[in-house]
């Protein structure tokens, strides 16, 4: 894994695009891990709350927020106008996200 | 047992919220000026424009069944009334329930490359509960 150079770094959106210079796929690494987190903080919240925790639906919810992440993450361009989460990277996300909410709303 | 209007108002749900969904993506990335727009890409344009065209045509589809249904003059049968106006509702609103799924599970299916036979089953199983139901709905009347 070669990085490019830490140089030319004008902007903050250039500092968010460097990283998928060394991996491509770094974003939707990231995503997953924010996706894991939200989904055990959501469960055991839950948990907490009801006598029955619902982990479907806890994947559900945290599947919205990742999109929305995500879609975040498509507006904001380095001066090259490359995004931080590139369409194919973003298309990854909103599938998983759609197969969650899928199962989501099957289970109900 | 799971009831016919659980099902459809699911998928009928389901369908509104992957549609809000890209709508939102589509709104937000058109307004602020996004360098690799979703509404670029072929396969998502597609299944926006049809479950768009899904949905909207409920409307008409709920309207034309109503007037049918209201239409039909009750025929006594053995124990009960028939109405056989309620077949054409359950055969027309048991395809808009395939027609939703195939839309929204195309996404899916073709970016995560999705093997074929899992949704074909997936595709079984929801054939069977939709006939279930709609046996129930045309016995039993709901």
């Amino acid at each position: 894994m070669v990085c490019s150079a830490f140089t030319n770094i004008n902007s903050i959106g250039d500092l968010l695009v460097w990283p998928t210079g060394c991996n491509y796929y770094i974003y939707l690494i990231v995503f997953a891990v924010v996706f894991v987190v939200l989904f055990l903080i959501l469960y055991n919240r839950q948990k907490e709350q009801e006598v029955v925790a619902d982990p479907i639906s806890s994947l559900g919810v945290s599947s919205i927020a990742v999109i929305f992440l995500a879609l975040t993450g498509t507006l904001i361009k380095n001066s090259a106008n490359i995004p931080m989460v590139q369409q194919d990277i973003f298309l990854y996300t909103f599938a998983v996200g759609i197969i969650f909410i899928l199962i989501w709303f099957f289970k109900r | 047992m799971v009831k016919f209007e659980d099902i459809f108002g699911n998928f009928a749900f389901i369908g509104l919220v992957a549609l809000a969904l890209i709508s939102v993506i589509f709104i937000v990335q058109g307004n602020n000026d996004a360098s690799q727009p979703l509404s670029d890409n072929e396969l998502v344009g597609d299944t926006y424009g049809n479950l768009s065209d899904t949905i909207g045509s409920l409307e008409g589809t709920g309207s034309t069944q109503y007037g049918l249904f209201s239409k039909e003059k009750p025929t006594p049968g053995f124990g009960a009334i028939v109405m056989f106006t309620i077949v054409s509702v359950g055969k027309t609103f048991g395809n808009v329930i395939f027609t939703i799924f195939t839309f929204l599970i195309k996404i899916p299916l073709i970016v995560l490359g999705i093997e074929q036979t899992i949704v074909a089953m997936i595709m079984s199983f929801l054939t069977i509960s939709v006939i279930i139901a709609l046996w129930v709905v045309y016995k039993f009347g709901g």
